[in-house]
């Protein structure tokens, strides 16, 4: 029971509810019963009673047209029409019966329907009779008009009996029947007047119209027959047999059945029947159409029952509609009424009381009652409770935090705040009250600030900002305000944040992160400085020293200027070794990557070595693995340095043995590699204190080492610093007194950098004659590399011993690779013994020699060798001399042999330089600087000007066309960048070719080739400037400087020997190719010179020197243009001689002329005969 | 800075050699110069030189009976208008000082080194034209 008094409101608005719902769905089904039964009625008037009705009307008229069709069969005149018109009725009569049937169909009563069926059948039967009669009729018609139509004739024949009687009479000629009584023919006439009364009387039947009259003609026919007979019965049977046959046509005519009189009587018996008949079907149609009509009468009654009965159903639903609807409604208000008393009011109630909780104004709600509104009041009453305890509860937090917390409303007004924020402002709690907390800004433009910040941003996250609390101690804050609804009132919360401590601490960072970058700053530009300051009296000094060496110098002399040179070498090195020292420990060396080969580059620094190993008499040997890639991507010059000092440390250290340098990669990912290097030496040893030690700077082996083989001691540890910036370790495994081993990994990416081809060595079958371990199983370990077979002794002897074996075998051997040093036999000594066996076949002989055996190495052509291989062996020379000493090679370019000699070079004029464009201007203010490098030009062929400075320059520059521009990058007034933009500058305005710049620094920073490239220059000399580099550069910029410098005379090579009869070259330079063009020309050039060479010939002869002089000029010049080179230079030779009128050497020399000329003239008739060669432009 | 446009310009060829004389032409077709007038020697230069009126000179050094110096020095005499100015550029086998310096004197600022390239001739010609044309008031 408790259940339903706490869901009153529910259950009752459900009850009411429910009433509702039961007086709708009882109105519902009334409606629906209503419905039905109007259904029901009206499918029975509409499918039985209305086909009725409409079957009743169709049958009265059907009736109609009967009646009104019968007389029609009356007037038929023919069977035929007759049968036609009965047949129309017929069919009406049966269509009759059809609506009979529908109608017997749709009424109940049978006896009206009987009463129908009666009369209707009547109808049908009298039809029939009328149909009957009026075929008798029409046959009587029929016989009638048969016997009328033959009266006629029948007259004419029996008054043709009474004529003939009557003409056989007297006074008759001869007749044509003799035989006739005079009796007979009385009887003739008299049958003949009794016949054609007879006839006369037939023919008047028609105007008979009874049967009585008819009566009285046939009577009246019979006497006369009877008249006739007897007549006839008297006249002679020749008589009769002439009236015989009308005789008896006319008693049929008259008497038969189908006579005449007969067929009257039955014309009018069947007339006055078919009257009657006809009377008789109007009636029987009028009383079937009035048993129809009996029945429909009641159809309409039933009709009218249904529609009384449709009224009453009707009229009564709609009262009960009526009344339900007036009951749902009642109930409806009565809910209503219920609702609002006993739920709204109260949830009204309710409302009031949350909003004024939400006010904050004190409100009760009345908890009593059991039911849902009570509940839910109750609830909210617990709900306000509950709201009001965490509200507690959340001050209570504020007030414990650390961060000063303060609520302020819209006009600025404090409305709330915590302990801390009392605390930080320094304000007690009597004064919160009147505080307005923008006094604590320190200035007006930082309230401003905050406010625009707040208003822009919406919100202030960590703002640092400076006030003053109240009693004006200053606060660093990191302030952050939101946009905040308190109480229903927008507000600001803010949280204030003690950052003063922070902030001075913060402050102490920067000061000293700051002193720190300036320190390191300071370093950078110490190192910058000291870099250029330093290279640049070393840069006099070496450059001098480089050229002074170059003069001619007495022996003291040159000792004196060699130790010099060496000692600034040395000091060079020192001071680099400093800085690349000071770079690493400062972080900023740079480590480039470029494509580099490690076999190239491990084998040219063993190549530079060698000279210090061989000196003393130690063993270098290099190797590197197959793992090794031949291109990678790396820092060459640093790896060079790092193997210069380990090498150059091993041969140092070093007493006897060798030194071997072994070079491998690990395993390869995707990123690249490591490569481990490996420097083994025979020499002292190290012990394990050392190698701790080993790597540090500043430290030795022990201090004696400084003293023996002085050096800074940095070389170690810089190779450290490097091998680690590369990414890899650096270490040392040694046993004192054996040896030790240096080793160190770096990193390298792969490279796709294009490889050098190399010979294909397969198949070769080489024999290696080598006394040292080492150099046996690098070159074998090369050669097998590459599929050669080799075959090793390690002893001339061993190897004369196997190569007989080997012959013995059939096995042929292509190459022989043979130390010079061998103990016992050497290898001349061997190649004696080759030659001195003849079954031995020698095959080429290759001889191994150390760097210096210059002298010896002289010898090996002599002797027979073939080619010669120099230790440390470079792979790509070993498979090279193999390639062609086994006929597998091309010929190589001038191998790599003794430098070309630098021939006394005489540097051109000024005027000269200047006038073909290849003047040098260069920009340098250190006059020692100056010296050196205006001498190193004049040394390599070129003439200078010199500019103090960079102004200075530009003036030059402006002043005359200069081929190539010099400049030392740092310079007063107008440093060398500042030239450069200026100089590029004029180029661009004024449309001039732009001139080579070339930077002159002593600045080693990386970046800074990146920098003068950038500013316009197009190369970089980096000083102390070598003569090879400056000559290298000078090639690179400004070729044709070259041409200028003559070679002073002695130095004269002689073309001729390898002069070219027709060097097509020529040709091809200005056509691009020798097409039609360049033929005609050719072939002008031999038109034009051959009447010039037969001038040569009788100016020689005739000894007519300046004739002979101009022709040979003339034709000279012709020759070289036209590439008639072998031509030109006999011309050349002539040209000599006739100056110097040595008539015997012009003649010889011109005899050679002639058949050259036609050698020239046959090449370039080919050259028409020919398809024109492609030339490539 | 104007270019100078070969085809603007008429250049005459001073050489007694016929095939060179014909082969400088020719490069000289390439470079792109149209208007081209040739002379066997000096003489023949001297005479043409008023209805030549050339912008431009190239001359061998060694020609005879008057050779490429003497040529010169007689030019920069005659009456022609442009006879001082005229830029001249020599084709010589040979550098000699004492003939540059003269060549100099006479205003003569480029050669060419003989046999003849066409990439030197260009970039000689050219250069030469560049600065008769900037000199020009």
């Amino acid at each position: 029971m408790t259940w339903a008094r706490r869901h009153r409101v529910a259950l009752t608005v459900m009850m009411g509810l429910g009433l509702i719902g039961l007086f709708a769905v009882t109105q519902t089904g009334i409606a629906i019963l209503a419905i039905a039964r109007f259904d029901a009625s009206f499918k029975q008037i509409a499918d039985t009673n209305l086909p009725a009705l409409i079957s009743a009307s169709r049958l009265s008229e059907l009736s109609q047209t009967i009646v009104a069709t019968a007389p029609e069969i009356a007037l038929a005149d023919t069977q035929m029409r007759r049968q036609a018109m009965t047949d129309q009725v017929n069919e009406h009569a049966a269509s009759l019966a059809r609506i009979a049937d529908q109608i017997e169909r749709a009424t109940a009563d049978r006896e009206q329907v009987g009463e129908m069926r009666r009369r209707l059948a009547t109808l049908i039967a009298n039809l029939k009779g009328l149909d009957e009669l009026v075929r008798r009729r029409i046959e009587a018609d029929e016989a009638f008009g048969t016997v009328v139509s033959r009266l006629p004739a029948l007259a004419t024949r029996v008054r043709g009996v009474a004529e003939l009687a009557v003409a056989a009479g007297p006074g008759r000629e001869a007749s044509s029947d003799p035989a006739l009584p005079e009796a007979d023919r009385a009887q003739l006439i008299g049958w003949s007047a009794a016949g054609l009364e007879s006839i006369t009387l037939m023919l008047a039947t028609p105007a008979a119209r009874s049967t009585s009259r008819i009566d009285y003609a046939k009577a009246d026919l019979v006497a006369l027959v009877a008249r006739m007979d007897a007549a006839r019965q008297q006249a002679m049977p020749a008589a009769r047999a002439k009236i015989d046959a009308m005789h008896q046509d006319i008693a049929l005519f008259g008497l038969g059945a189908a006579g005449i009189f007969e067929a009257r009587r039955a014309q009018i018996e069947a007339g006055a029947a078919i009257q009657t008949a006809l009377r008789l079907i109007e009636n029987n149609s009028r009383e079937f159409v009035a048993s129809v009509s009996a029945i429909l009468s009641t159809t309409h009654r039933e009709i009218a029952d249904r529609s009384a009965y449709f009224n009453r159903t009707v009229s009564s639903f709609y009262l009960l509609i009526v009344g339900t609807s007036l009951l749902c409604v009642a109930a409806g208000a009565a809910i209503f009424f219920y609702v609002r008393r006993a739920v709204i009011f109260r949830l009204t109630g309710l409302q009031r009381y949350m909003q004024a909780q939400v006010e904050g104004q004190a409100a009760t709600v009345s908890i009593a009652g059991e039911d849902e509104i009570a509940e839910m009041a109750r609830a909210a009453q617990f709900f306000v409770t509950t709201i009001e305890e965490r509200e507690r509860s959340t001050r209570a937090i504020l007030e414990g935090s650390p961060i000063g917390v303060m609520i302020s409303g819209r006009d600025g007004r404090l409305v709330f705040s915590n302990a801390r924020w009392r605390e930080l402002a320094r304000v007690a709690d009597d004064q919160v009250a009147d505080l307005d907390p923008r006094a604590f800004y320190r200035t007006d433009a930082d309230r401003q600030r905050v406010a625009r910040l707040f208003h822009e941003q919406g919100r202030l996250r960590d703002c640092e900002i400076e006030v003053r609390a109240l009693d004006g101690t200053p606060l660093w804050l990191l302030l952050t305000m939101e946009p905040f609804v308190f109480r229903s009132q927008p507000a600001t919360l803010s949280w204030f944040y003690d950052y003063t401590e922070r902030r001075r601490m913060d402050d102490e960072l920067r000061l000293a992160k700051e002193a720190a970058e300036a320190a390191t700053q300071a370093k950078s530009t110490f190192l910058a400085t000291m870099s250029h300051e330093i290279r640049t009296p070393m840069n006099g000094v070496l450059g001098m020293l480089e050229l002074l060496q170059e003069t001619a110098l007495d022996t003291e002399q040159r000792e004196l200027a060699d130790v010099v040179r060496d000692s600034a070498s040395s000091l060079l090195k020192i001071i680099d070794d400093i800085l690349d020292f000071s770079k690493i420990e400062a972080g900023k060396l740079e480590i480039e990557r470029v494509p580099m080969s490690p076999l190239a580059l491990v084998e040219g620094v063993a190549d530079a070595l060698a000279p210090n190993a061989q000196k003393k008499k130690l063993q270098l040997t290099t190797f590197v693995d197959s793992s090794v890639p031949p291109m990678v991507e790396g820092d060459p010059v640093r790896l060079r340095q790092i193997l210069f000092n380990l090498i150059g440390n091993a041969i140092k250290f070093t007493e006897r043995g060798e030194i071997a340098v072994r070079l491998s990669a690990d395993a390869a990912g995707p990123d690249g590699m490591m490569l481990r290097m490996l420097v083994r030496d025979t020499g002292i040893g190290l012990s394990p204190e050392s190698r701790a030690q080993l790597f540090q700077p500043f430290v030795q082996a022990d201090g004696s080492t400084t003293r023996r083989f002085g050096g800074t001691g940095l070389g170690l540890s810089i190779c450290r610093g490097l091998v680690e910036r590369m990414g890899g370790d650096i270490g040392v495994d040694s046993i004192p007194g054996e040896g030790s081993t240096f080793w160190f990994t770096i990193a390298v990416a792969p490279s796709t950098a294009p490889v050098p081809e190399e010979p294909d060595l397969s198949g070769l079958r080489v024999l290696l004659i080598e006394d040292s371990r080492t150099v046996r199983e690098v070159l074998a370990t090369y050669l097998a590399a590459k599929g050669v077979h080799v075959e090793i002794a390690d002893t001339a002897e061993a190897g004369l011993d196997l190569l007989r074996r080997l012959t013995a075998s059939s096995i042929t051997i292509n190459a022989i690779v043979i130390d010079l040093t061998l103990p016992g036999m050497d290898a001349f000594a061997f190649h004696h013994a080759l030659d001195a066996q003849p079954d031995l076949t020698a095959p080429p002989l290759i001889l191994l020699t150390a760097y210096d055996e210059a002298g010896q190495r002289g010898r090996a052509p002599e002797m027979g060798f073939t080619a010669y291989l120099t230790k440390p062996i470079r792979q790509a020379t070993l498979f090279r001399v193999l390639a062609n000493a086994s006929g597998r090679g091309e010929p190589a370019p001038e191998a790599a042999g003794p430098e070309p000699d630098t021939a006394e070079i005489v540097p051109p004029s000024r005027e000269a330089a200047l006038a073909s464009g290849n003047l040098v201007l260069v920009a340098e203010d250190n006059p020692t600087g100056q010296m050196v490098i205006q001498r190193q030009l004049a040394r390599i062929g070129y003439a200078a000007d010199l500019a103090e400075d960079g102004r200075m320059a530009l003036e030059c520059y402006r002043a005359a066309p200069y081929g190539l521009v010099i400049t030392d990058v740092h310079m007063p007034e107008m440093d060398g960048l500042e030239l450069t933009a200026a100089i590029r500058d004029i180029e661009h305005g004024e449309g001039r070719l732009p001139v080579p710049i070339i930077a002159l620094s002593a600045d080693v920073r990386s970046g800074e080739t990146e920098r003068y490239l950038a500013a316009g220059m197009d190369d970089c000399l980096r000083k102390p400037v070598a003569l090879a580099q400056l000559r290298d550069v000078l090639a690179r910029w400004l070729p044709r400087g070259a041409i200028l410098s003559v070679p002073t005379p002695g130095e004269a090579s002689s073309p001729a020997a390898r002069a070219e009869i027709l060097d097509l070259e020529r040709m091809r330079e200005i056509f691009g190719t020798i097409d039609g063009n360049a033929i005609t020309m050719l072939r002008r050039y031999i038109e034009s010179t051959a009447p010039l060479l037969v001038e040569i010939g009788r100016a020689i002869a005739a000894r007519r020197a300046e004739d002979a002089g101009n022709a040979v000029h003339s034709a000279k010049g012709a020759s070289l243009s036209a590439g008639a080179d072998e031509l030109a230079a006999l011309l050349a030779e002539l040209e000599t001689a006739t100056k110097a009128k040595a008539w015997d050497a012009a003649q010889a020399a011109h005899v050679q002329v002639e058949p050259a000329f036609r050698r020239v003239q046959e090449a370039v008739m080919r050259l028409g005969a020919e398809p024109a060669t492609t030339g490539v432009r | 800075m104007m270019e100078p446009d070969a085809a603007a310009v008429r250049v005459l060829v001073v050489e007694d050699n016929d095939f060179i004389r014909e082969l400088v032409v020719t490069m000289l077709r390439e470079i792109g110069f149209r208007d081209i007038a040739q002379a066997r020697d000096g003489h023949d230069a001297l005479s043409q030189i008023e209805t030549a009126d050339p912008g431009l000179i190239i001359c061998d050094i060694s020609m005879q009976p008057m050779d490429g110096l003497e040529f010169v020095e007689t030019l920069r005499q005659h009456s022609w208008p442009h006879a001082a100015e005229v830029p001249v550029i020599f084709l010589t086998s040979h550098t000699e000082a004492p003939i540059v310096k003269r060549a100099f004197k006479l205003g003569v600022e480029a050669y060419v080194v003989k046999p003849v390239q066409k990439k030197q001739l260009e970039v000689r010609v050219m250069t030469t034209l560049e600065r008769a044309l900037a000199r020009r008031p």
